[in-house]
């Protein structure tokens, strides 16, 4: 937008292609970016970013972040990934928060 | 007076003129005497403001022909390289809070190693019971 950031735009970025995730255990997974019409809503969920310890502590949170795993990040077979897979796969707090700065990052 | 923060500066390598340049593009009033840190400043001041999807939707809606419902269907780094390719300069920013969290307290079972979510969700579920 500005003189700075003229640099040429990926046809993966006009594809909306998602961006590979790999969680501390190697296990790799697709993070695709959010749509404006999520973002807002993404914002309004007020998740914590940071620390993951509420996000999973209260049953509330844990169904906002099941509800962005399920919707925007998916196995290599693309297959969406929900919180009970998340845990079954062996993900740690810093995984969920990796995934969700992830998120933010490619949404943005 | 300078911009207080050079990580929020990402004007400090501009010229003069490119500063007025960018301030013209976006409108900004500006004094012709201003000096670079005053354009800076102006510019930063700018680049807090709230994004104007109204302006953005115009835009878009104007430059592509796209229908209406579709841009919601697009990402933002897509709607950034479409007004981009049309030349518009419009900031566009999404505020996304707790970017460092919502507590400051954490329960780290290992030294070096954070708890496995689900070791996390096996103590979080002990106290959904009560």
């Amino acid at each position: 937008m500005s003189k700075k950031t003229n640099s040429p735009t990926p046809l993966s970025t006009m594809l909306g292609d998602g961006d590979s995730f790999v969680i501390r255990n190697g296990k790799s997974y697709i993070v695709n970016p959010m749509t404006l019409a999520d973002v807002n809503e993404f914002i309004k969920d007020n998740m914590s970013i940071g620390c993951q310890l509420w996000n999973i502590a209260n049953e509330k949170e844990a169904k906002k972040i099941d509800r962005w795993l399920k919707g925007y990040c998916f196995d290599e077979e693309g297959n969406p990934v929900t919180l009970e897979r998340a845990i079954n796969d062996g993900w740690d707090l810093v995984d969920l928060k990796n995934f969700i700065r992830k998120l933010c990052d490619i949404s943005g | 007076m300078a911009p207080s923060s050079d990580k929020e500066n990402k004007y400090k390598d501009w010229t003069l003129e490119e500063l007025k340049a960018e301030c013209e593009k976006r409108k900004i009033e500006y004094d012709f005497n201003a000096t670079k840190d005053n354009l800076i400043n102006l510019l930063i001041e700018d680049d807090k403001k709230p994004s104007d999807w109204g302006q953005i939707y115009c835009r878009i809606l104007y430059h592509t022909g796209m229908p209406y419902e579709e841009i919601a269907r697009r990402t933002l780094p897509q709607i950034k390289a479409i007004l981009g390719g049309a030349e518009e300069n419009i900031p566009i920013k999404i505020g996304i809070p707790g970017l460092f969290g919502t507590s400051q307290s954490t329960t780290i079972q290992k030294p070096n190693e954070p708890p496995k979510v689900s070791q996390f969700a096996e103590v979080a579920n002990m106290f959904s019971c009560i």
